[in-house]
């Protein structure tokens, strides 16, 4: 077989020596003959996610809609003028639809169909999302927006017991999620990313079959631009073997030298810098007991010089915590995890200490600890505070906001998420219905019905169920100060009222809120409120 | 024979009252009640810092009427900025968020928690007045020890907070570290004040009558 290389070669070698001409374009040094060697030889494994838009839509909406979705015909479209149809599931290809229909032929295929436009934020973030899933089978990763994935796997061959496993491996993650997923193996990063595109099956590309490979390749896998996909096309250019058989010079005139250097680096002659996805940085801790520790009193102490290592760890990294697990082994599986959650990121491990020493406190130990570990995930960039020259003791740089969070974590520790509410007014004339608790929210505040002026003076305290006084209300008891404020709601609901509310001080000298049931067939006396 | 002059003209002697006038020059300030005779008997109005224990049996008799000035947002010396928030631990009944709405408070401020464990509720005191980012921080205590109440005052003085204890009036006879301790029971249409303690003032008895309490609707028809 005649290597596909050598004419490219040659031809370029002669365009070098005629002058230049009108279109002046500096044509890529070619490559020295014989073909440098790969320092390392490296194996990429490219996944191609064909239905990420789809895959994004759905992982934002919860899990019965999503359902729902994947039940009927469901497309998704992009956010071009023409609306056209990126991705669509099996029932909406059974119907007609194609990928690059336009919304309104879409619609003239199949009247029912659902739709839904892509949200190219939400795949970034999923796509990164997998890719920090990837970094367990490779230290190398790599994004190729919007859709794809490259994984360095040479090193790992090994370790996962050769290609075929690691592949199935990889793959398996996200089949087992619903999502479409083509895959292919090559010695270039760019070469597997095109081949990948070419394909539905698992391709696995050996250095010496590579140009071969890459030269049935259609041209559209490159997903170079329209025009230039055009112009290939008029050339007769289907397929890369076709581009290579062009004079190299001849070719970076018509269709730029970067092109070029994109097909030198899927063939390996040239290096390609790729962006590796960063490791998040985290902390881990263990400590292997040499007695077993029975009571969480004992255990404090022992955390609290693994926070002193923490602290450093932290500090000279500039991160602050936002999540810390501490997870106590017990010879038997079940291990017990203590997880303190903080609402803002933190470096102060005193306060880290408070919250862990209410958090055991509550803690029923199964069984003897043999083993200690700790786990720091999401370590995000601290905020820098300046401290004070002359120490004064209390810390007074701390903001009030920052207080009150903390306070609020305290709290939360010790007696639960949700023990403490916030107030809210509700738009309702029912008085049991017009508040409402709800988790607090620190930051900004929300805005509460307005009250009209005109509206008697509510009771500081509500009693839960109003108390039956009687039929009729005995003048000695209850002599009434003013009122009726007459409240007839909800008689669209289950819960209606009709009632007439009075102000009333009892015989004790307490201001009561009591109302008469109109509602009721005896139009009884209930006490509902007290005026604090 | 002379007329013994008034003790207000023989100079230097010392004045028991003076004592919290003398702090609230420099350190300390008072909050004013927003009732003048209540000022007058406590030097000037509610001492600050301070834990205060008011003492009554009964809700409804307006006991938090009489607080209202303790839960505006307002800034304490330990930080400039206007605390806001109204910590409400284990209330005996449900706060209704409109009345606090129509006193022109903010309701969401207003944090409640209702059936802790005493000693759950104390601690959460203790640890909302220790951090001095509460404007007010009230709690329902039926038994509670010296020691516990000592931390609390503490807690309260050093860090610039403001703590209200409501306790049953029978614990009036046990004695109790509180800068400020008052009885609360209802006479005819008042509020008959009883001022226990009130540290570095003499203890006094008022009779105070709570307007606003309720807006009277001005059409009284027959029922």
């Amino acid at each position: 077989m005649p290597e596909p290389a050598q004419p490219l070669l040659a031809e370029t070698a002669a365009v070098a020596s005629v002058p230049p001409c009108l279109h002046s374009v500096a044509v890529p040094a070619p490559p020295s003959v014989p073909l440098p060697r790969l320092r390392r030889k490296a194996v990429w494994l490219a996944l191609h996610f064909s239905s990420w838009p789809m895959a994004a839509v759905l992982s934002g909406m919860t899990e019965q809609h999503s359902t729902r979705l994947r039940a009927q015909p469901f497309a998704v479209i992009d956010t071009d003028r023409k609306r056209r149809v990126l991705v669509c599931n099996e029932q909406a290809r059974a119907r007609g639809l194609r990928p690059g229909h336009s919304l309104n032929a879409a619609i003239a295929l199949c009247s029912e169909l659902q739709v839904a436009v892509r949200d190219l934020d939400r795949e970034a973030v999923l796509l990164e999302a997998a890719a920090r899933n990837c970094q367990r089978y490779t230290s190398t990763v790599s994004i190729e927006p919007p859709n794809e994935l490259l994984l360095e796997v040479r090193g790992s061959l090994r370790l996962f017991g050769g290609v075929e496993v690691l592949v199935k491996t990889v793959l398996d993650d996200f089949v087992a999620r619903g999502i479409a997923v083509s895959a292919a193996l090559a010695p270039t990063a760019r070469s597997a990313l095109w081949l990948s595109r070419g394909t539905q099956s698992l391709q696995i590309i050996r250095p010496r079959a590579l140009p071969l490979a890459l030269a049935r390749l259609p041209v559209s896998v490159l997903q170079w631009p329209q025009d230039i996909t055009l112009r290939l096309s008029r050339f007769g250019v289907s397929t890369v073997g076709d581009l290579r058989r062009l004079p190299r010079g001849g070719l970076a005139r018509r269709i730029g030298a970067r092109y070029l250097t994109e097909l030198d680096a899927a063939l390996g002659r040239q290096p390609e810098l790729r962006r590796t996805v960063a490791e998040l940085p985290s902390f881990r801790d263990r400590v292997v007991l040499d007695a077993e520790i029975e009571t969480t009193g004992l255990l404090e102490p022992l955390i609290a010089t693994r926070l002193v290592a923490l602290e450093h760890f932290l500090t000279t990294r500039t991160l602050a915590l936002t999540e810390l697990v501490i997870e106590l082994v017990h010879r038997a599986p079940p291990v017990t995890r203590v997880q303190t959650g903080l609402a803002i990121p933190t470096t102060d491990m005193r306060h880290l200490q408070t919250l862990i020493r209410e958090r055991l406190g509550s803690l029923q130990l199964p069984a003897p600890i043999v083993e200690l570990r700790m786990h720091a995930a999401h370590l995000v960039p601290a905020a820098g505070r300046s401290k004070q020259l002359f120490h004064s003791g209390q810390d007074q740089g701390e903001g009030l906001q920052q207080r009150l969070v903390r306070l609020l974590e305290t709290l939360e520790s010790r007696l639960g998420r949700q023990a403490v509410n916030a107030l809210q007014v509700v738009a309702d004339h029912r008085p049991e219905r017009a508040q409402s608790q709800s988790p607090i929210a620190l930051a900004g505040s929300t805005r509460s019905p307005s009250i009209p002026d005109w509206l008697p003076q509510r009771p500081w305290w509500l009693l839960r169920e109003p108390t039956l006084l009687g039929a009729t209300l005995r003048k000695e008891e209850f002599a009434l100060l003013s009122g009726p404020e007459s409240i007839e709601a909800g008689w669209w609901d289950a819960d209606s009222c009709k009632r007439e509310y009075f102000i009333a001080r009892a015989r004790q000298g307490a201001l009561c809120w009591i109302f008469r049931d109109l509602a009721a067939p005896g139009a009884a006396w209930y006490l509902h409120g007290l005026f604090g | 024979m002379l007329d013994p002059p008034a003790l207000e003209q023989i100079p230097n002697v010392w004045r028991a009252q003076s004592l919290t006038l003398a702090k609230n020059g420099d350190k300390n300030r008072v909050i004013a009640t927003g009732h003048h005779q209540l000022d007058a008997a406590l030097g000037g109005g509610w001492p600050a810092p301070a834990l205060i224990e008011v003492l009554c049996d009964r809700e409804g008799i307006g006991e938090l009427q009489l607080l209202r000035s303790l839960m505006q947002p307002r800034a304490m010396q330990a930080c400039p900025e206007q605390r806001c928030v109204v910590l409400w631990l284990n209330t005996p009944l449900e706060l209704h968020a409109m009345a606090i709405a129509q006193l022109g408070l903010d309701p969401t401020r207003h944090w409640c928690t209702r059936s802790l464990s005493m000693v759950d509720a104390l601690w959460a005191m203790e640890q909302a007045l220790r951090s001095g980012s509460c404007a007010l921080v009230m709690a329902w205590a039926q038994h509670i020890t010296l020691a516990m109440l000592r931390r609390l005052k503490l807690a309260a003085v050093a860090n610039g907070s403001m703590g209200v204890l409501f306790r049953p009036t029978g614990a009036a006879a046990v004695p109790s570290p509180a800068t400020l301790r008052m009885r609360l029971r209802p006479e005819k249409e008042d509020l008959h004040i009883e001022l226990l303690k009130v540290q570095g003032r003499r203890p006094a008895c008022l009779n105070l009558q709570l307007q606003g309490r309720t807006r009277r609707i001005p059409a009284m028809q027959g029922s």
